[in-house]
Protein backbone atom coordinates (compact mmCIF):
# COMPACT_ATOMS: atom_id res chain seq x y z
CA UNK A 1 0.00 0.00 0.00
CA UNK A 2 1.45 3.18 -0.86
CA UNK A 3 0.02 6.60 0.59
CA UNK A 4 1.01 10.56 -0.87
CA UNK A 5 1.53 12.29 -4.06
CA UNK A 6 2.47 9.64 -6.74
CA UNK A 7 2.72 9.26 -10.34
CA UNK A 8 -0.92 6.99 -11.27
CA UNK A 9 -0.02 3.78 -12.29
CA UNK A 10 -1.75 4.12 -15.74
CA UNK A 11 0.44 2.36 -18.39
CA UNK A 12 4.25 2.24 -18.86
CA UNK A 13 5.34 5.57 -19.78
CA UNK A 14 3.09 7.65 -17.08
CA UNK A 15 4.76 5.49 -13.97
CA UNK A 16 8.42 6.63 -15.16
CA UNK A 17 10.11 9.64 -13.81
CA UNK A 18 10.91 12.60 -16.34
CA UNK A 19 15.10 11.42 -16.25
CA UNK A 20 14.37 7.76 -16.37
CA UNK A 21 12.45 7.92 -19.64
CA UNK A 22 14.89 6.80 -22.75
CA UNK A 23 13.31 9.26 -24.75
CA UNK A 24 13.82 13.73 -24.22
CA UNK A 25 10.13 14.07 -24.54
CA UNK A 26 6.75 12.34 -23.87
CA UNK A 27 4.90 10.78 -26.74
CA UNK A 28 2.08 12.56 -27.93
CA UNK A 29 -0.08 10.42 -26.77
CA UNK A 30 0.77 11.19 -23.42
CA UNK A 31 0.42 14.84 -23.91
CA UNK A 32 -3.06 14.85 -26.17
CA UNK A 33 -4.65 12.27 -23.81
CA UNK A 34 -3.17 11.65 -20.60
CA UNK A 35 -2.91 14.94 -18.63
CA UNK A 36 -0.02 16.46 -20.70
CA UNK A 37 3.29 16.55 -19.68
CA UNK A 38 2.75 15.23 -16.16
CA UNK A 39 0.49 12.57 -16.92
CA UNK A 40 -1.33 11.16 -14.02
CA UNK A 41 0.28 12.61 -11.07
CA UNK A 42 -1.78 13.19 -7.63
CA UNK A 43 -2.34 12.56 -3.94
CA UNK A 44 -4.12 9.55 -2.82
CA UNK A 45 -4.13 6.08 -1.67
CA UNK A 46 -2.55 2.98 -3.79
CA UNK A 47 -3.08 -0.93 -3.04
CA UNK A 48 -1.27 -3.21 -5.07
CA UNK A 49 -2.15 -7.54 -4.75
CA UNK A 50 -0.14 -10.12 -6.03
CA UNK A 51 -2.86 -12.42 -8.01
CA UNK A 52 -1.69 -16.00 -8.49
CA UNK A 53 -0.93 -17.02 -11.82
CA UNK A 54 -0.27 -20.43 -13.72
CA UNK A 55 2.61 -21.32 -16.20
CA UNK A 56 5.46 -18.95 -14.74
CA UNK A 57 3.24 -15.71 -15.19
CA UNK A 58 3.55 -13.07 -12.68
CA UNK A 59 0.64 -10.78 -12.08
CA UNK A 60 -0.37 -8.36 -10.35
CA UNK A 61 -3.66 -5.77 -9.94
CA UNK A 62 -3.06 -2.10 -8.80
CA UNK A 63 -6.34 -0.15 -7.88
CA UNK A 64 -5.75 3.51 -6.62
CA UNK A 65 -8.16 6.49 -5.50
CA UNK A 66 -7.05 9.76 -5.97
CA UNK A 67 -8.02 13.27 -4.97
CA UNK A 68 -8.91 14.00 -8.54
CA UNK A 69 -7.23 16.80 -9.77
CA UNK A 70 -4.34 15.73 -12.69
CA UNK A 71 -2.93 18.80 -14.66
CA UNK A 72 -5.19 19.00 -17.72
CA UNK A 73 -7.22 15.61 -17.54
CA UNK A 74 -9.11 15.78 -14.17
CA UNK A 75 -10.66 17.93 -11.88
CA UNK A 76 -12.06 17.83 -8.68
CA UNK A 77 -15.14 20.31 -8.52
CA UNK A 78 -16.21 19.20 -5.30
CA UNK A 79 -14.51 17.38 -2.70
CA UNK A 80 -16.39 14.14 -3.20
CA UNK A 81 -15.17 14.17 -7.21
CA UNK A 82 -12.43 11.84 -6.55
CA UNK A 83 -10.17 9.93 -9.73
CA UNK A 84 -9.64 6.12 -9.82
CA UNK A 85 -7.32 3.93 -11.46
CA UNK A 86 -7.09 0.45 -12.10
CA UNK A 87 -4.33 -1.85 -13.13
CA UNK A 88 -3.65 -5.27 -14.04
CA UNK A 89 0.03 -6.74 -15.19
CA UNK A 90 1.10 -10.08 -16.57
CA UNK A 91 4.58 -10.62 -16.78
CA UNK A 92 6.46 -13.79 -17.88
CA UNK A 93 10.51 -14.47 -18.28
CA UNK A 94 10.27 -16.32 -22.12
CA UNK A 95 14.30 -17.00 -21.43
CA UNK A 96 16.80 -16.24 -19.15
CA UNK A 97 17.81 -13.46 -21.39
CA UNK A 98 13.80 -12.18 -22.54
CA UNK A 99 10.76 -11.21 -20.95
CA UNK A 100 7.38 -10.18 -21.84
CA UNK A 101 5.53 -7.31 -19.67
CA UNK A 102 1.53 -6.88 -21.17
CA UNK A 103 -0.81 -4.49 -19.17
CA UNK A 104 -4.31 -2.80 -19.15
CA UNK A 105 -4.92 -0.50 -17.26
CA UNK A 106 -8.33 2.24 -16.40
CA UNK A 107 -8.57 5.53 -15.24
CA UNK A 108 -11.80 7.87 -14.36
CA UNK A 109 -12.26 11.56 -13.05
CA UNK A 110 -13.93 14.57 -13.50
CA UNK A 111 -13.21 15.90 -17.23
CA UNK A 112 -10.76 19.10 -16.57
CA UNK A 113 -11.33 23.00 -17.90
CA UNK A 114 -15.26 22.87 -17.13
CA UNK A 115 -15.32 25.29 -14.25
CA UNK A 116 -17.85 27.71 -16.08
CA UNK A 117 -19.96 24.57 -16.93
CA UNK A 118 -23.62 24.46 -15.29
CA UNK A 119 -22.84 21.32 -13.35
CA UNK A 120 -19.30 20.35 -14.19
CA UNK A 121 -19.20 17.31 -11.68
CA UNK A 122 -21.67 15.41 -14.08
CA UNK A 123 -18.73 15.44 -16.98
CA UNK A 124 -16.05 12.59 -17.24
CA UNK A 125 -13.51 11.47 -18.61
CA UNK A 126 -12.60 7.83 -18.72
CA UNK A 127 -9.39 6.27 -20.05
CA UNK A 128 -8.33 2.73 -21.03
CA UNK A 129 -5.16 1.72 -22.07
CA UNK A 130 -3.34 -1.43 -22.91
CA UNK A 131 0.76 -1.70 -22.97
CA UNK A 132 3.03 -4.31 -24.47
CA UNK A 133 7.04 -4.62 -23.38
CA UNK A 134 9.75 -7.08 -24.90
CA UNK A 135 12.88 -7.02 -23.11
CA UNK A 136 16.25 -8.45 -24.61
CA UNK A 137 19.03 -8.27 -22.43
CA UNK A 138 21.66 -11.25 -22.33
CA UNK A 139 23.02 -11.49 -18.77
CA UNK A 140 27.01 -12.24 -20.15
CA UNK A 141 26.61 -8.65 -21.65
CA UNK A 142 23.94 -7.26 -20.26
CA UNK A 143 25.93 -3.48 -19.81
CA UNK A 144 26.71 -4.16 -23.34
CA UNK A 145 24.27 -5.54 -25.21
CA UNK A 146 20.22 -5.48 -25.27
CA UNK A 147 17.07 -4.48 -26.74
CA UNK A 148 13.62 -3.10 -25.74
CA UNK A 149 11.05 -2.76 -27.94
CA UNK A 150 7.42 -1.26 -26.12
CA UNK A 151 4.06 -0.04 -27.43
CA UNK A 152 1.27 1.74 -25.20
CA UNK A 153 -2.61 2.34 -27.15
CA UNK A 154 -4.62 5.03 -25.36
CA UNK A 155 -8.91 5.33 -25.75
CA UNK A 156 -10.07 8.32 -24.37
CA UNK A 157 -13.64 9.06 -23.44
CA UNK A 158 -14.32 12.87 -22.52
CA UNK A 159 -17.59 14.65 -21.84
CA UNK A 160 -17.70 17.48 -22.65
CA UNK A 161 -19.72 20.87 -24.20
CA UNK A 162 -19.45 21.64 -27.51
CA UNK A 163 -18.92 25.10 -29.00
CA UNK A 164 -23.08 25.22 -29.26
CA UNK A 165 -22.78 24.58 -25.65
CA UNK A 166 -24.34 20.99 -26.08
CA UNK A 167 -23.48 18.34 -23.97
CA UNK A 168 -20.71 15.62 -26.19
CA UNK A 169 -18.35 12.69 -25.80
CA UNK A 170 -15.11 13.05 -27.92
CA UNK A 171 -13.54 9.60 -28.20
CA UNK A 172 -10.09 10.03 -28.86
CA UNK A 173 -7.33 7.07 -29.75
CA UNK A 174 -3.45 7.30 -29.18
CA UNK A 175 -0.60 5.00 -29.70
CA UNK A 176 3.29 5.04 -29.57
CA UNK A 177 5.61 2.40 -30.58
CA UNK A 178 9.31 2.61 -29.25
CA UNK A 179 12.05 0.68 -29.94
CA UNK A 180 16.07 1.18 -28.56
CA UNK A 181 19.09 -1.12 -28.45
CA UNK A 182 22.18 -0.99 -26.52
CA UNK A 183 25.18 -0.75 -29.42
CA UNK A 184 27.89 -1.25 -26.71
CA UNK A 185 28.63 0.22 -23.33
CA UNK A 186 28.41 3.74 -24.10
CA UNK A 187 25.75 4.24 -26.82
CA UNK A 188 22.19 3.05 -27.16
CA UNK A 189 20.24 3.74 -30.36
CA UNK A 190 16.36 4.32 -30.42
CA UNK A 191 12.66 5.06 -32.53
CA UNK A 192 9.31 6.34 -31.55
CA UNK A 193 6.50 6.25 -33.96
CA UNK A 194 3.65 8.56 -32.39
CA UNK A 195 -0.10 9.35 -33.46
CA UNK A 196 -2.64 10.40 -31.47
CA UNK A 197 -6.14 12.25 -31.43
CA UNK A 198 -7.07 15.60 -29.32
CA UNK A 199 -9.01 14.74 -26.04
CA UNK A 200 -11.33 17.90 -26.66
CA UNK A 201 -11.11 17.49 -30.69
CA UNK A 202 -10.81 13.42 -31.59
CA UNK A 203 -10.81 14.96 -35.37
CA UNK A 204 -8.01 16.52 -35.24
CA UNK A 205 -4.92 13.50 -35.10
CA UNK A 206 -1.40 14.50 -34.71
CA UNK A 207 1.31 12.12 -36.22
CA UNK A 208 5.09 11.92 -35.42
CA UNK A 209 8.65 9.70 -35.05
CA UNK A 210 11.53 10.40 -33.71
CA UNK A 211 15.25 9.50 -33.55
CA UNK A 212 17.00 9.15 -30.58
CA UNK A 213 20.84 8.40 -29.73
CA UNK A 214 22.25 8.57 -26.18
CA UNK A 215 25.89 8.03 -24.97
CA UNK A 216 27.23 7.36 -21.64
CA UNK A 217 30.21 8.79 -20.69
CA UNK A 218 30.02 7.27 -17.29
CA UNK A 219 27.17 5.94 -14.46
CA UNK A 220 26.56 9.12 -13.44
CA UNK A 221 26.04 11.00 -16.21
CA UNK A 222 23.71 10.71 -19.91
CA UNK A 223 24.19 12.43 -22.80
CA UNK A 224 21.19 12.48 -25.27
CA UNK A 225 20.25 14.04 -29.00
CA UNK A 226 16.62 13.69 -30.32
CA UNK A 227 15.50 14.35 -33.71
CA UNK A 228 11.76 14.80 -33.96
CA UNK A 229 8.90 15.05 -36.82
CA UNK A 230 5.60 16.33 -36.34
CA UNK A 231 2.57 16.14 -38.40
CA UNK A 232 0.47 18.11 -35.85
CA UNK A 233 -3.42 19.31 -36.56
CA UNK A 234 -4.34 22.89 -36.24
CA UNK A 235 -7.29 24.43 -35.66
CA UNK A 236 -9.53 22.85 -38.63
CA UNK A 237 -9.26 19.48 -39.44
CA UNK A 238 -7.29 19.08 -42.46
CA UNK A 239 -4.90 21.45 -41.50
CA UNK A 240 -1.44 20.76 -40.94
CA UNK A 241 1.76 22.39 -39.78
CA UNK A 242 4.87 20.29 -39.80
CA UNK A 243 7.48 20.72 -37.20
CA UNK A 244 11.62 19.22 -37.23
CA UNK A 245 13.12 19.93 -34.15
CA UNK A 246 16.19 18.98 -32.52
CA UNK A 247 16.02 18.35 -28.56
CA UNK A 248 19.19 18.09 -26.19
CA UNK A 249 19.19 16.69 -22.54
CA UNK A 250 22.47 16.36 -20.34
CA UNK A 251 21.67 14.49 -16.98
CA UNK A 252 24.32 14.12 -14.14
CA UNK A 253 23.86 12.09 -10.62
CA UNK A 254 25.19 13.81 -8.00
CA UNK A 255 24.60 11.57 -4.81
CA UNK A 256 23.20 7.93 -4.52
CA UNK A 257 19.86 7.73 -5.96
CA UNK A 258 17.13 4.81 -5.34
CA UNK A 259 16.34 1.85 -7.44
CA UNK A 260 13.78 2.33 -9.95
CA UNK A 261 10.96 -0.34 -10.25
CA UNK A 262 11.47 -2.49 -12.74
CA UNK B 1 -23.45 10.47 -3.73
CA UNK B 2 -23.40 9.22 -7.48
CA UNK B 3 -19.66 9.28 -7.65
CA UNK B 4 -19.20 7.78 -3.96
CA UNK B 5 -21.17 4.61 -5.16
CA UNK B 6 -19.42 4.72 -8.10
CA UNK B 7 -16.26 4.35 -6.23
CA UNK B 8 -17.49 2.02 -4.15
CA UNK B 9 -18.56 0.23 -6.72
CA UNK B 10 -15.37 -0.07 -8.53
CA UNK B 11 -13.50 -0.89 -5.37
CA UNK B 12 -15.51 -3.54 -4.71
CA UNK B 13 -15.28 -4.93 -8.05
CA UNK B 14 -11.40 -4.89 -8.04
CA UNK B 15 -11.14 -6.24 -4.79
CA UNK B 16 -13.30 -9.09 -5.54
CA UNK B 17 -11.78 -9.89 -8.99
CA UNK B 18 -8.79 -9.78 -7.14
CA UNK B 19 -9.69 -12.38 -4.62
CA UNK B 20 -11.16 -14.55 -7.06
CA UNK B 21 -8.36 -14.88 -9.52
CA UNK B 22 -5.93 -15.51 -6.71
CA UNK B 23 -8.13 -18.39 -5.35
CA UNK B 24 -7.86 -19.77 -9.30
CA UNK B 25 -4.14 -20.44 -9.28
CA UNK B 26 -2.07 -22.97 -7.62
CA UNK B 27 -0.23 -22.75 -4.99
CA UNK B 28 3.27 -21.82 -4.76
CA UNK B 29 5.66 -24.83 -5.33
CA UNK B 30 7.12 -25.56 -1.64
CA UNK B 31 8.65 -28.73 -0.91
CA UNK B 32 6.74 -30.10 2.60
CA UNK B 33 9.19 -28.94 5.61
CA UNK B 34 11.66 -27.48 3.57
CA UNK B 35 13.60 -24.00 4.72
CA UNK B 36 12.92 -21.30 1.12
CA UNK B 37 16.16 -19.79 0.98
CA UNK B 38 16.96 -16.77 -1.34
CA UNK B 39 20.38 -15.60 -1.83
CA UNK B 40 21.73 -12.76 -3.63
CA UNK B 41 24.42 -14.54 -5.23
CA UNK B 42 25.57 -18.20 -6.69
CA UNK B 43 28.40 -18.27 -4.08
CA UNK B 44 26.32 -17.59 -0.77
CA UNK B 45 23.79 -19.86 -2.33
CA UNK B 46 26.43 -22.33 -2.23
CA UNK B 47 27.76 -21.44 1.06
CA UNK B 48 24.23 -22.02 2.44
CA UNK B 49 23.44 -25.47 0.08
CA UNK B 50 26.65 -26.83 2.17
CA UNK B 51 25.38 -25.51 5.56
CA UNK B 52 21.56 -26.80 4.73
CA UNK B 53 21.86 -29.74 3.03
CA UNK B 54 18.39 -31.20 2.30
CA UNK B 55 16.83 -29.33 4.65
CA UNK B 56 16.71 -26.47 2.61
CA UNK B 57 15.79 -25.11 -0.85
CA UNK B 58 17.77 -22.17 -2.02
CA UNK B 59 18.02 -20.12 -4.90
CA UNK B 60 20.28 -17.06 -6.04
CA UNK B 61 18.84 -14.11 -7.62
CA UNK B 62 22.06 -12.91 -9.67
CA UNK B 63 24.12 -15.60 -11.92
CA UNK B 64 27.29 -16.27 -11.72
CA UNK B 65 28.15 -14.87 -14.99
CA UNK B 66 26.42 -11.91 -14.32
CA UNK B 67 27.83 -8.83 -12.96
CA UNK B 68 26.11 -8.50 -9.70
CA UNK B 69 26.03 -4.34 -9.47
CA UNK B 70 23.54 -4.64 -12.97
CA UNK B 71 20.99 -7.53 -11.91
CA UNK B 72 17.42 -6.28 -13.29
CA UNK B 73 14.52 -6.33 -10.78
CA UNK B 74 12.41 -9.08 -12.61
CA UNK B 75 8.97 -8.98 -11.02
CA UNK B 76 10.03 -13.13 -11.55
CA UNK B 77 12.04 -12.59 -8.63
CA UNK B 78 9.49 -11.22 -6.32
CA UNK B 79 7.25 -13.86 -6.11
CA UNK B 80 10.32 -15.99 -5.41
CA UNK B 81 11.37 -13.18 -2.63
CA UNK B 82 7.71 -13.49 -1.74
CA UNK B 83 8.30 -17.31 -0.32
CA UNK B 84 11.33 -16.81 0.77
CA UNK B 85 12.25 -17.69 5.18
CA UNK B 86 15.65 -16.75 4.76
CA UNK B 87 17.44 -14.16 2.57
CA UNK B 88 21.19 -13.52 2.39
CA UNK B 89 22.81 -11.24 1.04
CA UNK B 90 26.34 -9.66 0.03
CA UNK B 91 25.83 -5.95 1.64
CA UNK B 92 28.30 -3.25 1.68
CA UNK B 93 25.78 -1.66 -0.76
CA UNK B 94 26.32 -4.52 -3.60
CA UNK B 95 22.88 -4.66 -4.22
CA UNK B 96 21.50 -1.18 -3.44
CA UNK B 97 20.44 -0.72 -7.21
CA UNK B 98 17.94 -3.44 -7.71
CA UNK B 99 17.83 -5.38 -4.18
CA UNK B 100 15.72 -2.71 -2.53
CA UNK B 101 12.44 -2.65 -4.52
CA UNK B 102 12.63 -6.36 -4.87
CA UNK B 103 12.40 -6.34 -0.68
CA UNK B 104 9.58 -3.86 -0.72
CA UNK B 105 7.66 -5.26 -3.15
CA UNK B 106 7.49 -8.62 -2.10
CA UNK B 107 5.60 -7.70 0.92
CA UNK B 108 7.21 -10.60 2.72
CA UNK B 109 7.51 -9.46 6.66
CA UNK B 110 10.60 -12.03 6.73
CA UNK B 111 12.95 -10.64 4.78
CA UNK B 112 12.04 -6.36 5.40
CA UNK B 113 15.66 -4.39 6.34
CA UNK B 114 16.31 -5.61 9.70
CA UNK B 115 14.08 -7.97 10.06
CA UNK B 116 15.72 -11.39 12.05
CA UNK B 117 15.36 -13.54 8.63
CA UNK B 118 17.50 -11.55 6.46
CA UNK B 119 21.20 -12.27 6.84
CA UNK B 120 24.21 -9.62 5.65
CA UNK B 121 27.65 -11.07 5.40
CA UNK B 122 29.03 -7.94 6.81
CA UNK B 123 27.12 -8.23 10.14
CA UNK B 124 28.66 -11.83 10.64
CA UNK B 125 32.37 -11.06 10.88
CA UNK B 126 32.63 -14.64 12.38
CA UNK B 127 31.35 -16.03 9.21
Amino acid sequence: MKVGKMRADFGKVNTIHNHALPWIDRPLATNNLVGGEDGIDDAGISLSHFIAAPKGWFMEGTAQVYRGDSDDLFSAYRRQDLGVVGHLRAYRDLSESTNLDLGASYARGNSAGLATAVSPSAFFTNLYGADATLRWKPLRRAVYKNFLLRTELFWSARDQLSPLNIFQTQHAFGMYTSAEYRVNRRWTVGGRFDRSGHATAATLTDTGFSGILTYWPSEFSQIRGQYRFGHLAVANPGDFSNANEFLFQFLFVMGAHGAHPF
Amino acid sequence: MHRLNFVTRLTAIFTALAFTISQLGPPPARAAGKIQIMAATTDLASLAQEVGGDKINVESIARGYQDPHFVDAKPSFLLKLKHADLLIVVGLELEIGWLPPLINQSTNPKIQVGAPDTWTLRALPEF
